[in-house]
């Protein structure tokens, strides 16, 4: 016979079997869940590389690149005012020793320019054993986490090795992993101690609930006789003990450590980078985006202001790559490294030096559908952006942002 | 016809009543009080709680006292008015620890792995301690909202200053002075809180210059008192027995 109570139980308990079952780990950051618009068209990061990506605890890497404020900033989202450069990872996996914009360090929270190019050093020390997917990650209030390129780190070893001493200015070497806490827990348990006699002392005088309740009730406007004079005298010894104590451990801190000083927050502008367009201009003629074939197509005016012939080897956004391997080439560093090796082809021929032009550039790949940026199209600001790479014959790089309206040919 | 039947039939057995009544409430009351003395103290002072480079001398001072006087006033309405009983104050604050300390070891150590000394919640039982013991002195609770809700925001500092003062010393790092504060919350990434997050004292009280701390301590008792009278009420409330009645 159908028993809905049993139903419900083995329903239930299917329910929190699968979910047991399909639970798998968080490995990655959301970073494809962010719109399209917003990851290319705020903060856009390049040459973003680790110096390793296996270490062992207590082992040092450096991450370095650099980033670029997108010009044409979507109004909706609060611009790079109070900024703080941060790192993408599950808890503190590695400790950040330092961390650096254009050479300034990055400890305090910092104002960016729009329309600018930082570069950025972060030097981290490996704390625990694990394999994670580290990002570069900017923080900007009130528009909240850009996050950069990522790349899978794995560490090894054990964690109890791990130490991270500093000496203080007053000449004090100290372990930050432990330090302070011996003390911070001694205190606790004092207080907790003289908390639960304090509890004790009043539950064991006997069943305290109901008879008390019925002697307040009883007594009415004489309730406060049920306090004794001894209960008052355990009460002025108890506050006058807690003062004694508190007083006693304020003044003796002082004497511990004479020197401290308030938390520092002072917020510090860094100056940008020279232009990296170094003298190449360009204009977005027109730009669409072809749904079946899943390619970025745009044409572009280009001045070449340079003394070298010029040609697009690059375009990047939105932490995608599309390179042109005739002009420049590159592969994915791991497995979720989103690097369109021959994404890119332009037609136009080189632009010469003095010389204004028309390119037209096609950025083909299923990274538009796998890392979700053709749903551009359906955003109420859809509008795209970008870094185009051009390279002269030797090698010297010009970055120029474009952007503009993307038109979407769905035949 | 009717008749009352109860199998207590001594003096004995009421007592044994009376104890099981007490071992059977009491724990469960006390459990309740850790869950929802926690959740408003996350809610309302969360981060500078939580971290060691949030606790500064203007707003941890005046944020916490302020937003933790709201289950002690409720409980002392509660257990003094019905009970003469006079731990209200103690017994939320030290609910609120246990279950701070649970949170603290099981979830910002044993799940995310940040180092136990970052996450050290604030000393509040000495302040508990003089609530309650000036209600017992006093048996008025209008004596202890004036005087020791005073009191409570006012010692809140000095009562921890013993346990913060060590990452408050000075250090050159990198080119910057810090606190050693300041420096374990620089060290140890968190992702979701960056370095502007933090509600810290900036620049000062300007007029009052240095001494920025007795002033938000002094302010901080004035609010506590306040509170302290809004949560007797909300005690009060939450004290009916109308519900019971129909039960």
């Amino acid at each position: 016979m159908f028993n809905i109570k049993k139903t419900v139980l083995m329903l239930m308990a299917i329910m929190v079997g699968c979910i047991a079952l399909y639970a798998a780990p968080a490995l990655a950051h959301g970073e494809k869940s962010q719109a399209a618009y917003l990851r290319m068209r705020t903060l856009l990061w390049y040459d973003v590389e680790v110096s390793t990506t296996k270490l062992q605890v207590n082992d040092e890497m450096t991450m370095t690149g650099k980033f670029y404020w997108f010009y044409d900033w979507p109004s909706n989202i609060a611009k790079p005012e109070v900024a703080f450069l941060n790192i993408g990872i599950p808890g503190p996996v590695f400790i950040r020793k330092a961390s650096y914009i254009n050479g300034v360090s990055g400890t305090n929270s910092t104002r960016f320019e729009i329309g600018e190019t930082y570069e950025f050093k972060v030097i981290l020390k490996a704390r625990r054993a694990a394999r994670v997917h580290m990002h570069a990650l900017m923080n900007v209030k009130e528009a909240g986490p850009l996050i950069g390129p990522g790349r899978w780190v794995e560490v090894t070893g054990d964690m109890a090795d791990f130490t991270n001493e500093v000496t203080t200015l007053t000449g004090e070497t100290v372990d930050l992993e432990t330090y302070g806490l011996a003390n911070a827990v001694k205190w606790h348990i004092f207080w907790g101690v003289i908390a639960a006699a304090w509890l004790l002392y009043w539950i064991f005088q006997g069943p305290i609930l109901i008879p008390r309740y019925k002697k307040v009730k009883l007594l009415n406007e004489d309730a406060d006789d049920i306090i004794t004079p001894a209960n008052r005298m355990v009460g002025l010894v108890l506050l006058i003990g807690t003062m004694a104590v508190v007083t006693w451990s304020y003044y003796h801190a002082h004497s511990q450590y004479p020197v401290t000083i308030p938390l520092q927050s002072g917020q510090i502008t860094i100056p940008a980078l020279p232009d990296a367009a170094r003298g190449v201009n360009v204009e977005m003629v027109d730009a669409r985006y072809r749904v079946p074939g899943r390619s970025l197509e745009f044409t572009i005016k280009v001045t070449n202001n340079t003394n070298s012939p010029i040609r697009p080897g690059e375009f990047t956004s939105a932490n995608v790559r599309w390179m042109n391997p005739d002009v420049s080439k590159a592969e994915p560093a791991d497995s979720h490294d989103p690097v369109a090796s021959n994404g890119m082809t332009y037609e136009g021929g080189a632009v010469m030096p003095g010389q204004t032009k028309l390119l037209k550039v096609a950025c083909t790949d299923a990274a538009w559908e796998t890392y979700r940026l053709a749903k551009l199209i359906y955003d109420p600001d859809s509008r795209f952006g970008g870094l185009l790479f051009f390279f002269d014959e030797e090698g010297n790089r010009s970055v120029v942002a474009l952007g503009g309206p993307l038109l979407p040919v769905f035949i | 016809m009717s008749a009352v039947h109860t199998a207590i039939t001594t003096a004995e057995q009421q007592h044994r009543i009376y104890k099981a009544f007490d071992w059977i409430i009491i724990p469960i009351v006390v459990l309740v009080i850790i869950g929802a003395n926690h959740i408003h103290a996350m809610l309302t002072m969360g981060d500078w709680d939580f971290w060691i480079d949030w606790k500064d001398r203007r707003w941890w001072v005046t944020v916490t006292p302020i937003a933790l006087i709201f289950f002690p006033a409720a409980l002392h309405y509660i257990l003094w008015n019905n009970f003469r009983l006079p731990f209200g104050a103690t017994l939320a604050t030290a609910g609120l620890l246990i279950g701070e300390w649970a949170n603290r070891i099981a979830n910002f150590v044993g799940w995310a792995y940040f180092p136990l000394n970052m996450v050290v919640p604030a000393e509040i039982i000495p302040m508990a301690l003089c609530l309650d013991a000036i209600l017992l002195i006093s048996r008025s609770l209008t004596m202890t909202g004036v005087l020791g809700a005073m009191l409570w925001g006012i010692i809140f500092y000095p009562a921890n200053w013993v346990i913060i003062a060590p990452f408050h010393v000075p250090i050159e790092y990198n080119g910057t002075m810090m606190s050693l504060a300041d420096l374990i919350g620089y060290n140890y990434v968190r992702t979701g809180t960056p370095e502007y997050i933090r509600i810290i004292e900036e620049g000062t009280l300007r007029t009052f210059g240095e001494d920025v701390t007795p002033v938000s301590a002094f302010f901080a008792g004035f609010i506590s008192v306040g509170a302290y009278f809004l949560w007797l009420g909300i005690g009060k409330w939450f004290g009916l027995t109308t519900w019971m009645k129909r039960v």
